[in-house]
């Protein structure tokens, strides 16, 4: 266990910048988890800590050490790799024990804690098969078990259920998430996939152009995004965005008027103009609906809809705007159907023309109710 | 009749081609032993087999010259050399392809240089340096040229190989706190095995093969290698063919052994496992 410093980093591959300059601290014990689109750096951010690239300024302190220029080992570092990494002329029970070889562990320590690692990994009876003779999630927990066998300070993880199939990875999340609470170590996991940055995370960064966008819980970044970056990347199906126009501003109310024909009332945090141009967002799973024709509310028609069982898509296309409403009750909206939208003004952020989040006070008790209505015009 | 399937006749034709391939690419080899076993009075008939065969001139070359000896001069002069080129190009290739230091790129394009140079105009300064050396009719005035001349081409292939080999190998023997050397002796040898086995048998080949350099380096008849034996065969007024060939049939057997009891190691497919291909 250790508590993680990188103080200004910054990284460039030739004239190409990847990381500008960040710094972002991991405490003792904690499950962080890097997430972005790809290229964004955090790959790389993960090789920096690992020590397997060299960085061009700052520092990166473990324990309150600096580690900057030191070589993995000695930062005390395990790594999983997203392609396994597996020594291919080595059986299962060597590529376990390989570290502890290299560190000349004696000979019945390493049988030791090679054979709890496998017997925690369910690989006790693989130990001597060789790497080609496993499945993908028997060679991802190898790599695993590798790591763990070390008692390293940081464990990095760098996306490493990304080349397994949607059922497998399935099982590895759930495998990495009682592995999280076993070890109780500093766990530094990179993914694409929010679905596992939403499970598996103690606190989520998210990074774009090698800049932190926003670092938070899981449900601090579902539920206020910093901009619309985060909104966008946070959430399945996306956050929806919609362009708007402050008509109205009084008492920390801002009245937005939308593009697709509605306005919506909406709290804000910092000070906004008459004028103002705006974006809106809500999610998809935040939007009220009906399939009867009412009066006084948003009407449009279902362009397509997509069930998918648990839930369905209905999506709208208004003008310039898309909409993706999200159905979790069966209201059984089919394809052309009229439907009867509203915006609660709960569920919605607001942020300006930078991006940046302006509404205020945290989303609480969203639920898509569809009494809960934001005053509307019909269309 | 039953009729072929379709892959059984690829099969079939691929085999047949290959067959005859095989067949013509062997007349020189089968004629080599062929008239290593004919009496002087067939050894000229242009047929590939005659009859009656003799081991006559297998019998005269082992009784006119000390074979054993010449064949240990032989064997030690050729393992040198291999052990050496195949740990000096690894050792190289290993620190250009993974290590990336400084100045090796450099270095590998010069020895690349060297390929393209014959062996004919390398012999004179060659021999001179032997000389001042006092090397001539020494093991090391064969196994170090020999090992200078033969560790470009070993680099060649072994830089492409570990160059080919998932990066990722490396920096997890890194992460499990390797040194270079750790990494080299664990991962990087293990992973070119293939190429390694190649470069020992392309070695092995070329040295034992070796005749030029061996006739000016090694004059005393106690340090010669086989190579310089069939000479006395051969010459101007020639008279014994049969000799000649049967010693060249000796010559190749160790070469043919060699492949027949390393080529399992050409076998694809160790690299399976290691990434996620």
């Amino acid at each position: 266990m250790a508590t993680l410093s990188i103080d200004r980093i910054t990284k460039r591959f030739g004239a190409l910048t990847v990381i500008p300059e960040l710094s972002l601290t991991v405490p003792d014990g904690e499950f962080c988890v890097l997430v972005g689109p790809s290229g964004c750096g955090k790959s790389t951010l993960l090789r920096i800590i690992a020590g397997l690239e060299p960085i061009n300024s700052g520092r990166i302190l473990i324990d309150g050490v600096d580690m900057s220029g030191a070589e993995p080992p000695e930062r005390g570092v395990a790594m999983v790799f997203q392609s396994y990494a597996l020594y291919p002329h080595m059986d299962v029970g060597r590529n376990i024990g390989f570290g502890l070889e290299i560190a000349h562990t004696p000979r019945q320590e390493i049988t030791a804690r090679v054979g709890a690692a496998a017997e925690k990994l369910r690989l006790s009876s693989y130990l001597r098969r060789k790497p080609r003779e496993l499945s993908g999630g028997q060679r991802q927990r190898v790599a695993i078990g590798r790591a763990i066998t070390r008692k390293p300070k940081l464990f990095l993880l760098d996306e490493p259920l990304s080349n397994l199939d949607a059922a497998l990875r399935v099982g590895m999340r759930v495998e990495i998430a009682r592995l999280k609470a076993e070890l109780a170590s500093t766990m530094i996991y990179v993914t694409h996939d929010q679905v596992e940055a939403m499970t598996l995370a103690d606190r989520i960064v998210v990074m774009n152009g090698g800049r932190i966008e926003q670092v938070g819980t899981p449900l601090d970044l579902y539920e206020r995004p910093a901009n619309l970056f985060v909104a966008g990347f946070i959430g399945s199906p996306a956050m929806n965005f919609l362009k708007g126009r402050v008509t109205a501003c009084a008492n920390g109310i801002a009245t937005v008027s939308l593009a697709l024909g509605s306005s919506v009332d909406i709290p804000v945090s910092s000070p906004v103009e008459i004028g103002q141009e705006v974006t809106l967002g809500i999610r998809p799973e935040h939007i009220p609906f009906s399939v009867e024709e009412m009066s006084g509310v948003f009407m449009a028609k279902a362009s397509m809809v997509e069930m998918l069982g648990s839930d369905t898509f209905i999506y709208v296309r208004q003008g310039e705007e898309n909409l993706v409403i999200r159905d979790s009750q069966g209201r059984r909206a089919r394809t052309g159907d009229r439907i009867a939208i509203s915006f609660p003004s709960t569920a919605c952020h607001l942020f300006d023309q930078a991006g940046l989040l302006i509404s205020a006070g945290p989303k609480e008790n969203i639920a898509a109710q569809p009494s809960a209505r934001a005053h509307g015009k019909a269309s | 009749m039953r009729t072929l399937t379709r892959p059984a006749l690829r099969s079939f034709v691929i085999h047949a081609v290959l067959f005859l391939v095989l067949g013509i690419w062997m007349v020189p080899q089968v004629y080599m032993i062929s008239v290593g076993l004919r009496t002087p009075a067939q050894a000229f008939d242009p047929q590939l087999f005659t009859w009656p065969v003799t081991f006559q001139n297998f019998a005269t070359v082992i009784r006119d010259n000390p074979l054993g000896g010449i064949f240990l001069n032989s064997l030690i002069v050729t393992v040198a050399t291999v052990a050496i080129v195949v740990a000096v190009a690894s050792l190289f290739a290993f620190a250009c392809a993974i290590l990336k230091l400084k100045g090796t790129m450099f270095l590998y394009a010069t020895l690349l240089t060297t390929l393209m140079v014959p062996l004919a105009s390398l012999v004179l300064p060659l021999a001179i340096l032997l000389k001042n050396f006092g090397w001539v009719n020494t093991y090391i005035g064969l196994i170090l040229p020999y090992s200078a001349l033969g560790v470009p081409f070993g680099m060649v292939i072994l830089k492409a190989f570990m160059e080919d080999a998932p990066k990722e190998l490396f920096e997890a023997a890194r992460v499990d706190g390797c040194n270079a050397w750790q990494t080299y002796w664990h991962v990087a040898l293990p992973l070119v095995r293939p190429a390694l086995v190649f470069v020992t048998i392309w070695q092995f080949i070329v040295t034992w093969n070796e005749f030029f350099l061996a006739l000016i380096v090694l004059t005393k008849s106690e340090m010669k290698t086989l190579t310089i034996v069939p000479m006395q065969y051969s010459g101007l007024y020639m008279a014994n063919p049969g000799a000649l060939f049967a010693v060249l049939t000796i010559i190749a057997i160790p070469l043919i052994l060699l492949y027949v009891l390393v080529q399992r190691a050409f076998a694809r497919g160790l690299l399976a496992g290691a990434v996620k291909g």
